[in-house]
């Protein structure tokens, strides 16, 4: 499987009074698992779209292997966009049944793995001859899934694939995504709100907000640059100024701020604190929180 | 190449079924007789294509476009899949128009002249199968236009478009009965509306296409999800 980048480019999309995209720039390495993360209305979707031309962007550019790829036929075919279902009730998916659903990935998607398919929907338990509106949301869900591994595509985005699952369904899904990765190097765009168990596989996280790409970071770097900090408040006070404090909290004479900084920067201020690492959960409450509004 | 394939296979299963139906009309009628109450739809064939044709270019349109551009297809691919399929679509309708009225004569024997089966079969011995195929486009067109504008904009610009073309269609129809009023001298003038008449389904055929094809086109290469 030929290995390319794509790239968004300084890329804005406005909706009439609404900036979905403001200036966002990325590039998405092969063979890599990125996690899209945002609050809602943040513009992951629109993103997502822009990056498969499924939306025309206001300026900027998309790139696949350095080709553009508005109307690029051979681009696209590498480009497989998993949407949720539930979102788009009006394009009247919900009409069709799963096996005509598969039938257009079937189609459509040239690196489709029938065989890979076929084992999915077992797995799932999916009737293919039920209607895709009288499925629930979960079993939406998995055909999104279905679709987005057994389309095999270089590229693959999702978009809240998750979304309805419990945990044990989520767990199965991140399972077959490292083991499709780890096979075929595929890469993986993951749109979700729900960072739990998406903290352990992504190796790089993308944070939008407001339309804007404020973190485009490895996992790991991005947890080791948040720390939260606790103890008494004037040694909390101390230890933490100078750093971006995100997430004060206080509670008699005790403190507790999520600062931006190293652990290690902390600790080299030799105050009597504690410091604990913070979940991709809370850093990502801290930046795009409103409580940190103002004070970052 | 993969949106025509797609969108063909979906419009082309509406005139199978219907070629199906219409068999089985023909059937039940040789069976229960003429004055049965299958014989009402034998009367019905060609709109029951006409429709069959409206609503396949619609569903195309409307929900087929935006599942093959959420499945990596090009506007460009899906414009071209459209216009291939819109044209075969109204082929396939008018062939099977003039086949089923072809064939009620075979399977009932001879049928009242005044029926459309009638006049249908007249008309294909006239050549004039023209006069069906541009009118087909034209309806096609229109369909597939108004199933966009109703996504984007709902039934009530539906509603607003639709009665201004009926206002206009009405007009150009009254008018060279209105211009043949002024001037009515005897006979020859009821030839000479008659002549201007046969023209109307074709010109207007034409024209809607024209005028319906190209904002279609310019919607489909527009599309956005």
């Amino acid at each position: 499987m030929e290995q390319k980048a794509l790239c968004a480019n300084n890329v804005r999309k406005q909706y009439k009074e609404k900036l979905a995209l403001d200036g966002v720039s990325v590039t998405l390495e092969p063979g890599h698992i990125y996690g899209l993360i945002g609050r809602n209305g943040a513009g992951k979707t629109t993103l997502l779209a822009a990056l498969t031309a499924q939306i025309p962007v206001t300026s900027g550019e998309v790139a696949y292997g350095g080709e553009p790829v508005w109307e690029n036929e051979k681009a696209l075919a590498d480009l497989c966009f998993s949407r949720e279902i539930g979102a788009r009730a009006d394009s009247g998916e919900a009409a069709l049944k799963v096996k005509d659903y598969l039938r257009m990935g079937r189609l459509f998607y040239p690196h489709w793995d029938e065989e890979y398919a076929q084992a999915l929907i077992k797995q799932f338990g999916l009737d293919v001859k039920q209607k895709i509106g009288r499925l629930s949301k979960g079993m939406q869900s998995m055909l999104t899934i279905v679709l987005a591994l057994a389309s095999r595509a270089p590229v693959t985005l999702l978009d809240e694939p998750v979304a309805g699952l419990d945990v044990v369904a989520r767990e199965d899904f991140y399972r077959l995504l490292l083991d499709d990765h780890m096979a075929t190097g595929r890469t993986f765009v993951i749109s979700t709100h729900i960072l739990e168990e998406g903290a352990a596989i992504f190796e790089r996280v993308l944070i939008l907000k407001e339309g804007k790409l404020i973190e485009d970071t490895p996992t790991d770097d991005l947890l080791a640059r948040f720390c939260a900090v606790s103890g008494p408040a004037a040694a909390v006070e101390a230890a933490c100024e100078g750093f971006p404090v995100l997430h004060r909290e206080a509670l008699g004479s005790h403190a507790s701020f999520v600062v931006r900084a190293p652990a290690a920067d902390i600790t080299a201020r030799g105050q009597a604190v504690e410091l604990n690492a913070l979940s991709l959960q809370k850093v990502f409450v801290a930046l795009c929180g409103h409580e940190q509004e103002g004070q970052a | 190449m993969k949106p025509t394939l797609y969108f063909c296979r979906q419009v082309l299963m509406y005139h199978l079924v219907m070629a199906a139906a219409v068999a089985a009309d023909l059937l039940l009628v040789r069976i229960f007789g003429q004055d049965s109450i299958f014989f009402i739809y034998v009367n019905m064939f060609q709109y029951l294509f006409i429709m069959m044709h409206a609503i396949g270019t619609a569903n195309i349109c409307s929900l087929h476009a935006k599942l093959a551009l959420g499945f990596g297809a090009t506007r460009r691919q899906i414009v071209v899949g459209y216009t291939v399929v819109m044209v075969v679509s109204a082929f396939a309708a008018t062939l099977l128009s003039v086949a089923s009225a072809a064939a009620t004569p075979l399977v009932l024997g001879p049928i009242a002249e005044d029926s459309m089966q009638a006049l249908m079969g007249t008309a294909v011995a006239d050549g004039s199968l023209w006069y069906m195929l541009i009118p087909m486009l034209g309806i096609g067109a229109v369909f597939g236009w108004v199933t966009i504008l109703k996504n984007r904009r709902g039934w009530r610009s539906v509603l607003l478009i639709g009665m201004v073309m009926i206002a206009a269609i009405a007009l150009w129809l009254v008018l060279p009965l209105v211009v043949l009023m002024m001037t009515a001298d005897g006979d020859s003038d009821y030839l000479a509306l008659l002549n201007i008449i046969r023209w109307v389904p074709l010109v207007s055929g034409l024209v809607l296409f024209a005028v319906f094809y190209a904002l279609t086109v310019r919607a489909l290469r527009r599309l956005a999800l």
